[in-house]
């Protein structure tokens, strides 16, 4: 009896692992449903990636994949080739009952394509600018576009001359990214949309004026910098003030300026640059104390710490005094009336003397 | 490099400053020359005092004769004299003794 509900409980385990569900598929491009269209299903399960059979859509677009498992740890992933573009879908999970494929045709043009902003945040980490830099690409054709048909390329951009410790963050696959130089090429199709593709790299502060060149393949519309000062955005450019942001744990204003849809973008960062510590002013506001004190205090005035000139002849007189009264010797008298005329002396000292 | 500038900026600030305090100050300790004299001389006559006081010690205990005493007494005296002499020149050539008496004399 034991063994009998042992094995009920095992058969139904294995039964709620191994249930199945079919995902609906709608197959759509901007012209309407695809029918007729093949369709490369990938399984994901727990990380690893399995191809499946392919399959096409029926007249209406429409697709089932059954016997997918329905854990919450499984995923599909469609590929199909519309019009000469690869189109890949979104990570759907398998649990899930529909889904719409959305297929866009290839576009050779990017006539649609820009930048639609470029962003960068600019501070001091020791002793070096660091940038942060995010390009907001967006498609607004409803085509995907694929570059150039012999490089692949369908984006490129230049770092400024002076960039180094360059480190590719988001949007950059390094196998479809290739680095020439200081120039950049970015090797993916570009799909409806915004994308976005950031770095970082770092520029020398010393420069007290530094000339900051931005080049891109595709026109550029907008650009916002983040600074913690109006004062030290570059004044060749009209900048509008936006919401303050958060970069790097600090709070900066973020400023855009439009850039006419150029291809490069130029401008000085003027003045010492960007996220000045009060301790290195520090020196500067001693130097402007001091010289505002050289200016305002009056000179010292020594005549104030002499004895009276009154006290001092009062003294003579006293000495004269205990000389006669013979409280004081002949030596001792001497000395203390050299003692006080050599104090005297500065007092009568604008005098005319007599030789 | 700042940091430099600064500094020697802050001590020429420092120096213009307290410049003239120091210029009063070594002035101040500079003697006048015709004190300076009147202290040599003042020195010299009570050395010579002293000699003086040494000779009639040397008379009484008979370490020296009468004669030889009345002959170093008299030396003593002449350069006693020309101290005096000088003592009395240094103060009549400046007037800054003479205004100094009469300033006294009027409290």
């Amino acid at each position: 009896m034991r063994l009998l509900v042992l094995f009920l409980f095992m058969a139904l385990g294995l039964m709620s692992d191994l249930s199945l569900s079919a995902l609906t598929i709608q197959l759509r491009s901007p012209l309407g449903p695809v029918g007729q269209q093949e369709v490369d299903l990938f399984v994901i399960t727990d990380g690893s990636t399995q191809p499946s059979a392919s399959q096409k859509s029926d007249r209406r677009g429409r697709l089932i994949i059954s016997g997918l498992p329905a854990s919450g740890s499984t995923f599909v992933v469609l590929r199909s080739v519309y019009q000469g573009a690869v189109n890949l879908s979104d990570l759907i999970p398998a649990n899930s009952e529909s889904y719409t494929f959305q297929l866009f045709p290839a576009a050779s043009s990017a006539e649609s394509v820009s930048v639609e902003d470029l962003r960068l945040s600019i501070e001091e980490q020791d002793e070096v600018l660091r940038v942060s830099q995010e390009w907001v690409i967006h498609n607004q054709a409803a085509s995907i576009f694929m570059g150039d048909p012999a490089s692949g390329e369908t984006f490129s951009f230049k770092l400024p001359a002076q960039a180094f410790d360059v480190q590719m963050g988001r949007g950059f696959d390094s196998s479809m990214t290739e680095i020439r130089e200081s120039q950049i090429f970015y090797k993916q199709a570009i799909p409806p949309g915004r994308l976005f593709l950031s770095l970082e790299y770092s520029l020398e502060v010393s420069p007290l004026t530094m000339n900051l060149n931005f080049q891109s393949s595709l026109p550029i519309e907008l650009i916002s910098l983040a600074t913690s000062s109006r004062s030290l955005l570059p004044k060749t450019l009209e900048w509008t003030e936006g919401p303050r942001k958060i970069f790097n744990s600090k709070v900066l204003k973020v400023f855009s300026a439009p850039t006419n849809r150029q291809l490069e973008v130029n401008f000085d960062l003027k003045g010492t640059p960007l996220g000045v510590r009060f301790s290195q002013w520090l020196p500067v506001l001693i130097l402007l104390i001091l010289s505002l004190a050289a200016i305002f205090l009056p000179a010292p005035q020594i005549e104030d710490q002499k004895p009276a000139k009154a006290s001092l002849l009062k003294r003579l007189k006293n000495l004269e005094s205990e000389r006669r009264a013979q409280l004081l010797s002949d030596d001792q008298y001497q000395l203390r009336r050299l003692e006080t005329l050599e104090k005297l002396w500065p007092l009568y000292e604008q005098r005319p003397q007599s030789h | 490099m700042m940091i430099s500038a600064v500094i020697l900026v802050s001590l020429g600030v420092v120096a213009y400053l307290f410049w003239p305090l120091l210029e009063k100050q070594q002035q101040a300790h500079q003697t006048p020359t015709p004190l300076r004299d009147l202290r040599v001389l003042y020195f010299e006559r009570a050395r010579l005092m002293e000699n003086m006081t040494d000779l009639d010690l040397d008379l009484q205990l008979q370490k020296v004769e009468p004669a030889d005493y009345q002959s170093l007494r008299q030396e003593l005296l002449l350069q006693l004299s020309d101290i005096y002499e000088k003592i009395q020149s240094t103060e009549n050539n400046h007037a800054f003794f003479a205004s100094v008496e009469k300033d006294v004399k009027s409290l």
